[in-house]
């Protein structure tokens, strides 16, 4: 490198207008603008996309509630998920659960804990406890729960192990490509429809049984635009 | 060109001290640094709304309204001689007969209209019981337990430790509920009783009907009749 720069600096035959330095200063920029150039892509690929925008979204709730306590087999309640997010199977939205479904327990297990306080006053005056909102796909993209539920796609897949969770983030980029990994290879993700909650649940074998539930179900995700952008 | 490398260097040590890598954990709203149409303005599912008193979007339905995706015909509902299926076969939705008595037996016909304007046939079968074990497992398993004797998670809890439980959890298999009419256990799905709340929001009255002959599948396990069990079934047992 030195070498380099003292023979693009050599003393010039004649007289020169401009320092000597000059002679290396296309050379520099060159080299200092390819580095820039590395070092922004490496940015904008680290942080301009959902996988560093939304993962790891983890807002305060108003209630501290804590889904490793409640859901799943292997907490201590181990309720199925559609217990509370009970539309997940009949509709396009997944409900985060009414203030009636904590009551349902809660109305018995320590109605007047501080920790639930809104929740008691949400059964008393009728109004809603204001969740924060986690998981989010931009308002053009079209999304519809139960299409995947009833297909053997489990919650784990788009929400990772929300059962270990005790506040839940966003686990999963949720991207386009994202979307478009599976629609492409379903097999890799089906599973039979009895295990959709079981959030630890794995195959044997999954791209064998995928494959056969991909051939039994006619499954057929959809990959053109109009699919998912309509 | 040395001077401006350094600086680089440290707007990149800056830069991820800062703000970290992927997957890092964060309490603040995602940046949508162009945001498109990612948010329009339109009513969403379960959304807030300040133009309404209570801050819905979701709007109460209005009386005498019917539910959209039963696949109603448009003209047929607007047509004067039109009865909503619910009207056809009340107890189908309120487990009681004409006199207001409950339903001893199931209903023998379901709530959707079929092409003539006969009502959907509704038969107690393998494909009925399997869908009310599958609700009953997800619903009612984690107060009255999976075999329906009252020993859910929610009442043993007390036993470990002393936590907090529910103690009146009733067992299914006491004479009592034993001996109640199909349409009484309905009514308590649907309604709840005492300390249980219902569950007519959460099943549909088919669910709740599968649950109730699922209810009467696990009574049975519970008090078989001798002269009911199986030869070899029998033999195992001696
Ligand atoms: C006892 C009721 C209950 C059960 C059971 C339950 N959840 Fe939840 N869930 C909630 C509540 C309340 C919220 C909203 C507060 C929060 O985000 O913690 C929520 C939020 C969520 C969210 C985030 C929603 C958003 O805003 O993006 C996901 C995803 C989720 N639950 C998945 C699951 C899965 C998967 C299971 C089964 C393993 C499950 N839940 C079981 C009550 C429940
Ligand atoms: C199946 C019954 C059941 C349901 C449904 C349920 N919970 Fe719980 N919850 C419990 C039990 C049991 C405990 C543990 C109480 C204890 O022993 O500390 C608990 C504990 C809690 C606590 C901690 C209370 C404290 O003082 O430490 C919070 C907060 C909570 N639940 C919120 C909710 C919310 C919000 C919902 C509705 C989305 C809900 N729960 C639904 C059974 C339930
Ligand atoms: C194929 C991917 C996928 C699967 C499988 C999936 N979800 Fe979701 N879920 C999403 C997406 C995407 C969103 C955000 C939707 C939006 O923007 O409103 C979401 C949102 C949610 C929400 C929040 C809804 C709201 O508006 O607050 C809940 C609760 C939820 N999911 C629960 C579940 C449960 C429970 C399961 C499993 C039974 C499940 N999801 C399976 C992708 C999935
Ligand atoms: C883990 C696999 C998986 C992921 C991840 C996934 N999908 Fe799907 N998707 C499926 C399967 C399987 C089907 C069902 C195809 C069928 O029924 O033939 C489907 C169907 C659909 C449909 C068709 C619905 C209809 O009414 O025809 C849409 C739209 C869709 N997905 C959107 C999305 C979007 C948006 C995302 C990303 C947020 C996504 N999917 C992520 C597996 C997945
Ligand atoms: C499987 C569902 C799916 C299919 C099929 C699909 N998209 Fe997308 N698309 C998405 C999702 C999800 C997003 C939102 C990504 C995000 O959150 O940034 C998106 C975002 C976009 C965006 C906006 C990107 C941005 O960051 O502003 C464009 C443009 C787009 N899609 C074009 C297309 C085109 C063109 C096709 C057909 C070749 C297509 N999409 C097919 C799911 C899909
Ligand atoms: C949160 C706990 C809980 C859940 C979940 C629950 N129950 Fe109950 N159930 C109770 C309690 C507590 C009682 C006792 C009510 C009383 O007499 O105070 C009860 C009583 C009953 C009775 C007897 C009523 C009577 O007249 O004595 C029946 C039948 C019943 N439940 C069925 C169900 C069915 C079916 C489900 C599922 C859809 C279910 N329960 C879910 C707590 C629950």
């Amino acid at each position: 490198m030195r070498k380099l720069l003292e023979y693009l600096n050599r003393p010039a035959p004649r007289g020169n207008f401009f320092s000597r330095s000059v002679n290396a200063a296309p050379f520099q920029i060159i080299v200092c603008l390819l580095i820039t150039g590395v070092v922004v892509t490496a940015a904008v690929n680290e942080y301009a996309t959902n996988k560093y925008l939304n993962v790891g979204y983890t807002p305060d709730q108003p209630v501290a509630f804590d889904h490793s306590f409640h859901a799943g087999p292997d907490s201590v309640l181990g309720l199925d998920c559609r217990y509370c997010h009970n539309f997940v199977e009949k509709s396009g939205h997944s409900n985060v659960p009414t203030t009636n479904t904590c009551w349902n327990c809660h109305s018995q297990v320590k109605p007047d804990s501080p920790a639930l306080a809104l929740v008691k006053k949400s059964i008393e005056t009728g109004e809603a406890i204001r969740w924060v909102k986690v998981h989010k796909v931009p308002d053009y993209v079209y999304f519809n729960h139960s299409v995947h539920v009833n297909r053997g796609v489990s919650c784990v897949e788009c929400h990772g192990r929300i059962d270990q969770q005790a506040i839940v983030g966003q686990q999963k980029s949720l991207n386009m490509s994202f979307c478009l990994d599976c629609h492409r290879n379903p097999e890799q993700a089906l599973r039979p429809l009895d295990k959709i909650t079981d959030l630890a649940y794995k195959a044997a074998d999954q791209t064998a049984t995928g494959t056969k539930f991909v051939h039994d179900w006619k499954v057929n995700p959809p990959q053109s635009c109009s699919g998912c952008h309509r | 060109m040395s001077r401006y490398l350094s600086f680089l260097a440290v707007a990149v040590i800056a830069m991820i001290s800062f703000l970290g890598f992927q997957g890092k954990k964060s309490k603040d709203t995602p940046v949508y640094v162009f945001d498109d149409m990612d948010y329009q303005s339109k009513y969403k599912a379960q959304g807030e709304n300040v133009f309404f008193k209570d801050g819905r979007d979701a709007r109460p339905p209005v009386a005498g309204t019917v539910a959209r995706g039963n696949a109603l015909e448009p003209d047929k509902v607007f047509a004067a001689d039109y009865h909503r299926a619910e009207s056809l076969n009340p107890s189908f939705v309120t487990g009681k007969d004409a006199k207001g008595a409950f339903l001893v037996g199931f209903p023998s016909k379901a709530l959707k209209v079929l092409a003539g304007g006969e009502l959907e046939q509704f038969n107690i079968d393998a494909k009925t019981l399997a869908l009310g074990q599958a609700k009953f497992q997800i619903y009612c398993a984690v107060c009255h337990g999976a075999a329906g004797d009252g020993n859910g998670i929610m009442k043993v809890r007390s036993s470990i430790d002393g936590d907090v439980a529910i103690l009146t959890i009733a067992n299914l298999h006491t004479p009592v509920i034993r001996a109640y009419p199909n349409g009484q256990i309905f009514d308590v799905i649907t309604n709840g009783k005492v300390t249980m709340m219902g569950y007519g929001d959460k099943l549909s009255p088919e669910e709740r009907w599968a649950v109730v002959a699922y209810v009467r599948a696990l009574q049975l396990s519970q008090n078989c009749p001798a002269d009911l069990v199986p030869a070899a079934v029998k033999a195992q047992i001696k």
